[in-house]
């Protein structure tokens, strides 16, 4: 199987590759597998580091208040 | 009846888009029926609609041109003026790229996710951009990766990247490669150092390593086991979002951008010419304009700022950009700064060549501004006066041309270096000569110089080649 040929060429990789997709993903274009499991193995590190700032952001905002007495606008989507 | 699909809806089995006697139509689909129920019934329509993230549309009881598809028959709001990412300056690719992730995070919130993510489904409108592709939308799966990831990145953040990093000119590649860069060719023209930052290194280079590691590996086969939590999920679209909002380009301070300062009008020659292009505009009222050779867009502004749909556009990635931060700053609605190259313009491209308009598709304009551009066009460009009135006539009815002469200190600076071929460049043959396809309904000499200003208007039909 091509699959396995090519990840046992990065074996620290492979059982994450192997373990990680789900096998019912299938879009009209075409997600690329290269995208798929570069996805899976920086998103985890993105989305604790996603929490990490958005409790640092928390944190500077009632600072924020507390200093100031105001409430802080944030863009929801920015 | 006049009916015909769109030539660029093909790819999406959700549904497609047609015209009928000039009005865009979008059919949705039974296939896409759940999904787009879903769109309505999470609020998700109605919340992109109300910022003006989502085109509005409102559902038609229309015949379907396919009736045993159609599930509903949807009516967009119209676009004014449809343009493509290699017509777009930096900041425009990069608002649509910041569009594309805030559409993305605020459809996760809502239990959907964009299924696709390619730029052409991004359109400015009233100056800002906008999501045209009502049909882009799909049930949040949590678990799986983001299957529009690669197309992002090859869309968005490659060509903005190489803008940033490499050349603004280099927005250019977009016309040759359809569906967006190819990351491989984006990590090997940006430079040694964008490896060193985090975003890049991850979201292109390593991403281009691991596209060619797993060509030939298959998604669907590799699959069982752990999943992508909607956090890491969220995590990747906000690094994205910081990667995108990183990438800066500014015009350097020795091009275009002092052009109407250091040009040869005199204040008084600058006033006449706007007081005559206004009353120009008065008198015919044009639905809209096209400036050519816009520069910054200051006799752009003359129509826009009456309400008329104007396009400005320019050759220099420089002057674009400097419109366009303008026009966003003042929350401009009529104005639309393009980059084109009136020498090559936008071509037909895509499949049959018909997924992207030429400029002349989408013309013609009421009105053609073309201000000061005839002695590029002419001797830059060595374009008989003949083949410029037929290129003006297919792409206008009302035509307000100024024609300068060879002794004008801008002419002869392109005479400076070559020998003067253009003996037929001379007022009296411009107006010989564009009398064959235009009335000439005015001219103007404008003072302290022997340029003219012309108020021309189309004879017959517009010229087709």
């Amino acid at each position: 199987m091509v699959l396995i040929e090519t990840a046992e060429q990065l074996l620290p990789v492979h059982h994450l590759f192997t373990s990680v997709v789900r096998a019912n993903v299938l879009a009209y274009l075409d997600p690329g597998s290269g995208s798929y499991l570069l996805q899976l193995l920086v998103a985890a590190a993105l989305g604790g580091l996603l929490v990490l700032r958005l409790y640092w952001a928390k944190v500077k905002s009632f600072v924020r208040r507390l200093l100031s007495g105001k409430d802080d606008e944030l863009d929801a989507d920015e | 009846m006049n009916e015909e699909r769109v030539a660029a809806s093909f790819r999406d089995p959700s549904g497609f888009v047609f015209r009928r006697d000039g009005e865009h139509f979008r059919q949705v689909n039974r296939s896409y029926a759940d999904e787009y129920d879903l769109l309505l019934r999470s609020g998700l329509y109605e919340n992109l609609v109300n910022d003006k993230l989502l085109i509005p549309h409102r559902e038609t009881d229309a015949e379907s041109p396919e009736p045993s598809l159609v599930y509903k028959i949807l009516r967009p709001e119209a676009i004014s003026t449809i343009s493509y990412p290699y017509e777009w300056c930096f900041s425009q690719l990069k608002d649509a790229a910041r569009l594309t992730l805030r559409i993305q995070k605020r459809a996760m919130k809502m239990g959907m996710s964009l299924k696709d993510c390619s730029a052409y489904n991004i359109q400015f409108q009233e100056g800002r951009p906008i999501l045209i592709d009502t049909l882009s939308f799909e049930s949040f799966d949590e678990g799986a990766p983001w299957v529009a990831y690669r197309q992002f990145c090859q869309h968005f953040l490659a060509p903005l990247a190489l803008m940033a990093y490499a050349d603004v000119r280099l927005s250019q590649l977009l016309k040759v490669f359809i569906d967006g860069l190819p990351l491989d060719l984006a990590s090997r023209l940006l430079p040694w150092k964008t490896r060193a930052l985090i975003p890049l290194l991850v979201h292109i280079h390593l991403h281009a390593a691991a596209q060619k590691r797993y060509a030939d590996a298959k998604v669907a086969e590799a699959g069982r086991g752990r999943r992508m939590t909607k956090t890491a999920l969220l995590g990747l679209i906000d690094d994205l979002r910081r990667a995108i909002q990183k990438l800066e380009w500014s015009p350097s301070s020795i091009g275009w951008a002092d052009y109407y300062d250091t040009h040869a009008y005199t204040s008084d020659a600058l006033n006449t010419k706007k007081a005559l292009i206004a009353e120009f505009i008065e008198s015919t009222r044009p639905k809209s304009v096209w400036d050519l050779g816009a520069n910054t867009g200051f006799f752009s502004r003359i129509a826009s700022d009456r309400d008329i749909p104007t396009v400005a556009f320019d050759l220099d990635p420089a002057a674009v950009e400097l419109n366009y931060r303008e026009c966003r700053s003042k929350g401009e609605r009529h104005l639309l700064p393009l980059l084109l190259d009136l020498t090559n313009p936008s071509p037909s491209l895509g499949w049959n060549n018909e997924e992207r308009s030429s400029i002349f598709e989408r013309g013609p304009a009421d009105m053609v501004l073309a201000l000061a551009i005839i002695h590029h066009l002419a001797i830059s460009n060595n374009v008989p006066l003949a083949d410029l009135a037929t290129f003006f006539s297919r792409l206008c009815h009302w035509l307000v041309i100024e024609f300068v002469p060879k002794d004008d200190p801008q002419a002869a600076r392109l005479l400076a270096n070559r020998e003067d071929i253009f003996g037929e460049y001379a007022p009296e043959t411009f107006e010989e000569v564009f009398a064959r396809r235009f009335t000439i309904r005015r001219v103007e000499t404008l003072p302290s110089s022997a340029r003219r200003l012309y108020l021309m208007e189309r004879s017959g039909p517009p010229h087709s080649i």
